[in-house]
């Protein structure tokens, strides 16, 4: 019976013009407007602001005092700048999320280069900043990567002067000759390495302003649409038609699983809708992955209709649902970057970002659209569920009929 | 046993007491008159006998069934029309009814039918594709009973079913419910218009402040107030002194005032008539009219109460 209650709940809402054109017409219209008007912010690559990192030199020899001065702050210093800490004070910035990651120098790392073995770098990360923490991980990864070529090639070249009694070199100070050949390798390779590296970013850091406006509209509109729905549920209220369903054969929990059914439809559809016109006018790209969209667009969908059956249950009239509903969704769709990009805020304000529904569905949509796997959005849906579940709790206990 | 069995029904909201220690019983077929002015706590209780509200405490049963715990079987057997007009008003007459059938459970052709008589049983056949934000207020409020049709209910409860409508819709209403109370319908019919009451009920209660303060026939109710006349006057200028000038003549059992309209009520209305209307001309009140009327229910709520009806 509740399938009903939800598809009635359908055609009344098709049947109002003007509330299809604010969950249609008004984002299609504003995504452009917005996406064309702040097009200059997106503009050469800078979407990814640079941020900190930090690092522990458990070495402090002459091979770690080399990677952080001459590569991690000179080579890497358009990308983030560097802390170098001790142990107990990274675990601090870490957690207090003032660096996404940090870089681990093992103690044997000077010792293993001069003896011609093998290095690897250690990376901790925070499970947020997924896009920063890949460039940590790959700038890490790279470095110890080269060392090992350059580690392999020296060697053979080495090898093969003194085959023909060539001096290899001239050793430098403390380091003897092979090594100072690794090491000019090395630093020849990096460069190459890091200019691969950079492009790759490049290519996944290029996210423009409509496809950013179109992920943060999408998931204000679909939160006013939402609201109309809970406008739809507190005028029934209020012209007695819940309560008359109710005297009839369906129970409470029909009612609102109908209700809830019926609130989750219209944003899913106003949100697929609002996916393929910015696809197909705008050319917006939402992901590789249409498993991961879809994902991401059933996840931000349950959260709304949830957010939805929450406002329902505690407006007692039409004009206070939507004048509560328009209040919260404005607030949090600035709070949680929809309006101002989030890259441009403050850090309070990212950190207030997080406590917003925007922040965590816009996220999921971000990381698809740079590129990233289903895999780095998961969080993101567990916690838009989440969410949706404790809206929807709410507005269970709190529903009313009278 | 009765159809209907109301038993020490109270309901509080807050410090208001809306319904208290209310009882009584309604028999198969019959239709029964639940008379009471605004705020007398008729749509609480209507609201407990369809399920809508539990009450703090006391019993209703529906045809053997407790609501306190076998609702759903009552719910099948009972229609309701609420006061408001509970229609969806951007979806046509046929699709309310449609709608509604379904929330009855009733579906395929079985539905289409029941659609069909109840459009028919409305008047609306010919409008049915018409949107109910396009109907006048009557055709709305003969939808509104309608949809409490399809299902075919032994019990009908109907909260007010002809406020603010036209006399040609109201006759309708008041045709459809003696029709279907011939056809077997047991009928609860609530109103503040006496008129309806009177025309309709085979037995009444009159309610005030939560209570039941008379249940009878009519002429058991006319008996409360006895061989009394009721004197009602049309005046202007009614000052605050009026009411208790004419309360002290000799002879007045009960008086109220209302829009300018006096009821008094007496043993003989011919022993104070010359009295009353000096009291007036000494109070500068001018008489429009002046009308002498036998007992009726609107006279008994006022020698119950002290207050007519419609305050």
């Amino acid at each position: 019976m509740f399938i009903h209650i939800a598809f009635k709940d359908l055609r009344i809402l098709f049947r109002d013009k003007k509330a299809l054109a604010v969950m249609l017409l008004m984002p299609a219209l504003i995504i452009l407007i917005i996406g064309s008007a702040f097009s200059t912010m997106f503009e050469g690559g800078n979407e990814i602001e640079k941020f900190s990192i930090g690092v522990v030199d458990r070495d402090k020899g002459v091979m770690s005092q080399i990677f952080i001065d001459r590569f991690l702050k000179e080579n890497m210093a358009d990308v983030f700048t560097i802390k170098v800490v001790d142990d107990s004070k990274a675990d601090k910035i870490l957690n207090n999320e003032e660096v996404p990651s940090v870089i681990y120098i093992p103690e044997d790392f000077t010792e293993h280069i001069f003896g011609n073995k093998p290095v690897s770098l250690q990376v901790k990360s925070r499970a947020d900043e997924q896009f920063k923490v890949k460039i940590v991980q790959s700038v890490a990864g790279s470095y110890a990567q080269n060392l090992s070529l350059a580690h392999t090639g020296a060697s053979a070249i080495a090898d093969g002067l003194q085959k023909y009694n060539i001096p290899v070199g001239v050793s430098g100070g403390d380091i003897p000759a092979t090594t100072m050949l690794m090491f000019d390798l090395q630093s020849k390779l990096s460069h190459e390495m890091l200019s691969f590296k950079e492009e790759n970013q490049e290519k996944e850091k290029a996210v423009s302003s409509i496809q950013y406006y179109s992920a943060a509209m999408l998931v204000m509109f679909l939160l006013f649409g939402a609201n109309q729905g809970t406008k739809l549920i507190v005028e029934e209220r209020e012209s007695r038609t819940l309560g008359r369903i109710l005297t009839a054969e369906p129970g409470k929990i029909s009612l609102i699983t109908g209700k809830f059914l019926g609130l989750y439809i219209i944003c899913l559809l106003q949100a697929v809708i609002l996916i393929v016109f910015t696809r197909l006018v705008y050319g917006v790209v939402w992901g590789e992955l249409f498993p991961g969209v879809f994902l991401i667009t059933a996840c931000s969908v349950f959260a709304g209709a949830g957010f939805g059956m929450l406002i329902a249950a505690l407006a007692k009239t039409p004009k206070v649902a939507d004048g509560m509903g328009t209040v919260f969704i404005q607030m949090s769709t600035l709070i949680g970057g929809g309006m101002i990009p989030i890259f441009y805020m403050p850090d309070a304000m990212k950190t207030a970002a997080k406590f917003t529904l925007n922040w965590w569905a816009f996220q999921g949509y971000y990381n698809l659209m740079m590129g990233l796997g289903v895999e780095t959005i998961f969080r993101y849906c567990a916690v838009l569920l989440a969410m949706g579940i404790v809206f929807l709790g709410i507005g269970i206990m709190r529903f009313r009929v009278n | 046993m009765s159809f209907l069995e109301i038993r020490n029904v109270s309901k509080k909201f807050g410090n208001i007491q809306a319904v208290d220690d209310v009882g009584f019983d309604v028999q198969n077929g019959e239709v029964f008159g639940l008379l009471g002015p605004n705020g007398a706590g008729k749509s609480t209780l209507i609201s407990i006998m369809t399920t809508l509200l539990k009450p703090d405490k006391g019993d209703v049963i529906i045809n053997g069934h407790n609501l306190n715990r076998k609702s759903s079987e009552a719910k099948r057997i009972l229609g309701f029309v609420p006061q408001e007009i509970a229609l969806y008003p951007t979806l046509t007459a046929r699709e309310n009814l449609m709608f509604w059938g379904r929330m009855y459970n009733l579906k395929g052709t079985l539905l289409k039918e029941r659609v069909e008589e109840a459009l028919e049983i409305a008047g609306l056949t010919d409008r049915a594709k018409g949107r109910i934000d396009t109907y006048s207020g009557g055709m709305k409020r003969r939808i509104n009973i309608a949809a409490a049709l399809l299902h075919k209910p032994k019990i009908l409860i109907m909260d007010e079913p002809t406020v603010g409508i036209d006399p040609q819709s109201r006759n309708h209403i008041l045709e459809t419910v003696v029709k279907l109370n011939k056809e077997g319908m047991t009928v609860i019919y609530t109103s503040h218009y006496m008129e309806e009451v009177e025309y309709l009920c085979t037995r009444i209660a009159i309610m005030d402040h939560g209570k039941i303060i008379a249940t009878g026939s009519k002429e058991e109710l006319r008996q409360l107030v006895g061989n009394r006349e009721t004197i009602n006057v049309k005046i202007s200028n009614a000052g605050s002194a009026v009411i208790e000038n004419i309360r002290n003549i000799s002879g007045v059992d009960s008086i109220s005032l209302q829009d300018n309209e006096l009821s008094i009520i007496a043993a003989s209305a011919d022993a104070i008539l010359a009295r009353v209307i000096s009291a007036l001309d000494s109070l500068r009140c001018r008489i429009h009219s002046m009308e002498v009327e036998q007992p009726n229910l609107e006279s008994v709520f006022l020698h119950l109460t002290g207050r007519a009806l419609r305050d």
